[in-house]
């Protein structure tokens, strides 16, 4: 039987025409929302579509904006579920709503609940971001750590100078002025919501305890945006001030977008929109979920001021620490003082000179306000302590422990570690192999 | 005097009286960083001078002793000595450059042997900066 194409239908098993599809729409008929499941070929369609007729024009823009904001959204949740446990599992429903809502897409088989793979989301798990996400090679990789940043394929246009700490302190930047916005947003849009809310209210009726219920709500996002905005616009000018002090201004960074589009350039700016809006594989696509997972300021702003938080406290001791000077040495006999290393440590290499080995002298240790008894005490106790575990000494925890030493005793812990670091570079340069033993160990 | 106990005079006065006195100068510095110097600026700032010298004194006599171990570990002061059984012991070879370590401690030749009060800043335990 063959179907009449009277009446606005379309021949069976056959693509609509551009003729057809351009009379509906002058009919003001409603038109087929896909040209089918091939993804290149509908966004042709729509592209087409958009052409023709300003309802879909405008529809095509909404779609747009739409991935755009769902790939904002996603940024931020990988961003977040790095330090919040709560977060991740947001992320992980996020996701898999995605999946399910655009089950013909590739997207389902990444996400689907059961195929939720924390390999794809690795956190590093140890110092100085302990939980961050870092490069799984997967769709998540734009939001990641620095490890990421630094590994991630489509950035092997990054300039050498562009360090883990710049991309950092850009990205928290460009998460905090996000969540500025969204503070922004509803500063601005709160209170008309509010007084319609308390409108239908006074209207009463069957839905009056909603509406109540709504104004509530309102009332408090929008005592929690005024309270953030502040705090947010202090940390965005703090991070731009510690990314001007750490000397980033003019180094560049660059990156690709999923469509390929060269973004970043140099700036705090430009650098945290490359560092967090470069290309995931498989971009993301709106899935029609009308839920907006981490919308209100409320939610993830908190998050965004302790993030950024961390970032500057990191900067600031990146900062001290590459501004520390070791304290002066000097070979032991020219100046006596305090051998950091302790000598026993090396005793029985044939290239080992207790006399020639660098030390701190006396007066710089004064210079200091270090005493050489607390030195010593603090040392032979972290001796005795690593003892007890029945390991080898190696040269990483002699540098842990005589940088300890010094800190215990009062240096500063920049200044220490660069001190030990110095006295064991110039150990090793002698031809010392490693420690021979334990300092006031049995062995 | 023959000019051997000279040296050892000059060694000792430079190397154990005077640096005793320099690294104790140290503790009245402000502000505070070394362990002994902030628990000298705590008990000026709630005991009476008699306590605070009290604890002073002790410190200050450790400060001495320490400096005196180091000058032997260091070879500055190169002692030999002679036990009650009549043995003899080069204390710089065999101490190993650490008795000034040995002194200090919780299992400290200090801790071990004094009958008189100290306080020990790096003890094994928490009990840091009790006096004992």
């Amino acid at each position: 039987m063959r179907e009449s194409n009277h009446g606005g239908g379309v021949p069976a098993g056959q693509p609509p025409s551009e003729a057809w599809l351009f009379a509906q729409e002058l009919l003001g008929n409603p038109v087929p929302a896909s040209a089918g499941h091939d993804l290149a070929a509908e966004l042709e369609y729509r592209e087409w579509l958009a052409q023709i007729s300003p309802r879909h024009e405008e529809a095509l823009r909404k779609r747009r904006h739409d991935e755009h904001e769902l790939r904002r959204k996603r940024e931020h949740l990988e961003w977040l579920a790095a330090v919040s446990k709560e977060h991740e599992a947001t992320l992980r429903d996020f996701l898999q709503q995605e999946a399910k809502s655009s089950g013909e897409l590739q997207a389902h088989d990444q996400y689907a609940e059961e195929q939720w793979d924390p390999a794809k989301h690795p956190r590093r798990g140890g110092p100085p971001n302990a939980g961050w996400f870092a490069g799984g090679g997967g769709g998540g990789g734009a939001g990641g750590s620095d490890a990421a940043a630094t590994s991630a394929p489509n950035e092997a246009s990054a300039t050498a100078s562009a360090t883990p700490e710049m991309l950092e302190l850009a990205r928290a930047w460009w998460h905090t002025n996000e969540a500025l916005e969204q503070a922004k947003r509803e500063l601005r849009d709160l209170p008309e919501s509010i007084a319609k809310e308390r409108a239908l209210y006074d209207q009463g009726g069957r839905y009056m305890y909603l509406h109540a219920q709504h104004v509530a709500d309102g009332q408090k996002k929008l005592e929690a945006a005024k309270q953030l905005a502040p705090e947010l616009e202090k940390q965005l000018k703090d991070l731009k001030q510690a990314y001007h002090d750490s000397g980033y201004d003019d180094v560049e960074y660059r990156a690709f977008t999923p469509g390929e589009t060269r973004i970043g350039g140099s700036g705090i700016e430009r650098v945290g929109d490359a560092a967090v809006n470069q290309g995931t594989p498989a971009g993301l696509r709106p899935t029609g979920i009308e839920v907006d997972v981490i919308t209100a300021a409320t939610v993830f702003g908190p998050a965004v001021l302790r993030m950024g938080k961390a970032v500057l406290s990191r900067a600031a001791a990146s900062a001290r620490a590459r501004l520390a000077k070791p304290a002066t040495l000097k070979p032991y006999n020219e100046a006596g003082g305090h051998h950091a290393p302790a000598k026993r440590a090396f005793e029985g290499d044939p290239n080992y000179n207790p006399g020639e080995a660098l030390a701190v002298p006396a007066d710089e240790l004064a210079r200091h306000k270090v005493r050489h008894p607390a030195v010593t005490g603090a040392q032979k106790r972290l001796y005795l302590q690593f003892a007890k575990k029945g390991e080898r000494l190696t040269w990483g925890e002699v540098e842990r422990i005589e940088t300890e030493a010094l800190v215990q005793a009062g240096m500063d812990r920049h200044v220490a570690r660069a001190t030990v670091r110095r006295a064991i570079d110039a150990l090793m340069a002698s031809g010392v192999k490693g420690p021979t033993r334990i300092p006031w160990g049995k062995t | 005097m023959n000019s051997e106990i000279q040296e050892f005079a000059r060694t000792l006065i430079a190397r154990v009286r005077d640096e005793a006195i320099r690294s104790s100068d140290i503790a009245i510095q402000r502000p505070a960083v070394d362990p002994m110097a902030k628990r000298w600026q705590k008990v000026a700032d709630s005991m009476s001078s008699d306590e605070l010298i009290r604890i002073v004194i002790a410190d200050v006599v450790d400060e001495t002793l320490f400096f005196f171990l180091n000058a032997i570990d260091d070879g500055s002061l190169s002692l030999v000595y002679r036990s009650s059984s009549g043995a003899t012991v080069d204390l710089t070879t065999e101490g190993h450059g650490e008795l000034s370590g040995w002194y200090l401690g919780s299992d400290g030749w200090r801790a071990t042997y004094s009958k008189e009060r100290f306080v020990e800043d790096f003890p094994d335990s928490a009990e840091t900066g009790q006096e004992h």
